[in-house]
């Protein structure tokens, strides 16, 4: 049987690798959900990933690192899509907005579950062994993982802020109308 | 080889956001370069369409974004602080297999200094 492959993110980047970025998703993907015993480093190791945003999410702390962290994280993905030229300069600088600002309702974790078989997106040179991957864990990069190649769980958060943003990739008219969203909680 | 805090003098002339931003960018890049190190590694995830997924992470593909947005940055002393923490980051990562201690205390003081630059009274087009 295939190993099976997660990874956990927030709400805010689903949102934004759907609606602006064509439903392509830059991931960090680790064998199993809970890869204990398998060499795998916190960062790598999608519950405690979880965990880690759950818990700022929960208690409502803007302060937190992990979270600034992942502010972060999404600002380098804007760097890079505008370099790619997926986005305008315009729109980045309103993302980065988004990034520093928006309301912490939209770090809610979400897990994806890679429906793909690995070894098939492996052969096709889509998943490359990357972070602790490259020291023996069960880890990939997979660049471009399209909306229909996995599964998204524990996508429950009731705040009624996302609006539209929950809807499927090509919902919107073009990216700016999904912008206006994220920029309204900025 | 300690993060150069920028001095709080110098928040007022981030309330350009075209140096704010990119600001900002040469601050997440410098934590792509060296989050791999951090106490929790981190993944680094600049990595424009194209470019090799083995250079994540490093100078080769760093340098030249970072380049860019300094040289977009019109205040002289916001570009100083930035040549400075390019240099210290740089020596880091050169320094890496011995200087861990060093890379994380960088990255706290990096992450601390970027939660008061998107704080309220600091971001640009906002009351405060």
């Amino acid at each position: 049987m295939a190993a099976t492959y997660y990874s956990t993110t927030t709400f805010l980047t689903l949102a934004i690798n759907k609606h602006l970025y064509g439903g392509k998703h830059f991931t960090y993907v680790a064998e199993g959900f809970f890869p204990y015993g398998k060499g795998n480093p916190k960062s790598s190791n999608p519950l405690l990933i979880y965990m880690d945003l759950y818990q700022p999410w929960k208690d409502r702390d803007q302060y937190d690192k992990f979270i600034a962290q992942h502010r972060m994280s999404v600002r380098k993905g804007i760097l890079a899509r505008e370099k790619d030229g997926a986005i305008t300069p315009s729109m980045a600088t309103d993302l980065n907005r988004v990034a520093d600002r928006i309301h912490l309702d939209f770090f809610y974790p979400v897990v994806y579950r890679v429906k793909s078989d690995i070894s098939s997106l492996i052969a096709k040179g889509r998943a490359v062994l990357a972070g602790s991957g490259l020291t023996g864990s069960r880890e990939y990069l997979i660049q471009d993982l399209d909306d229909l190649e996995f599964d998204i769980y524990f996508d429950d958060n009731q705040t009624t802020k996302y609006g539209n943003l929950r809807e499927l990739t090509g919902y919107y008219a073009g990216q700016e109308y999904a912008l206006r969203e994220l920029t309204f909680w900025s | 080889m300690a993060f150069e805090y920028l001095p709080v003098q110098y928040f007022a002339q981030l309330k350009n956001i075209e140096d704010f931003n990119n600001y900002v960018s040469v601050l997440v890049l410098l934590d792509d370069l060296l989050c791999r190190y951090d106490s929790v590694p981190r993944h680094p995830e600049y990595l424009p369409s194209g470019r090799n997924s083995e250079q994540v992470g490093t100078p080769e593909l760093l340098s030249e974004p970072m380049r860019t947005c300094v040289n977009k940055i019109s205040s002289d002393d916001l570009r100083w602080i930035l040549e400075r923490n390019i240099n210290i980051a740089l020596n880091l990562y050169e320094a890496r297999a011995t200087e861990q201690i060093e890379i994380i205390d960088f990255l706290a003081e990096l992450v601390r200094q970027y939660s008061e630059l998107i704080h309220p009274a600091v971001y640009p087009g906002m009351a405060g």
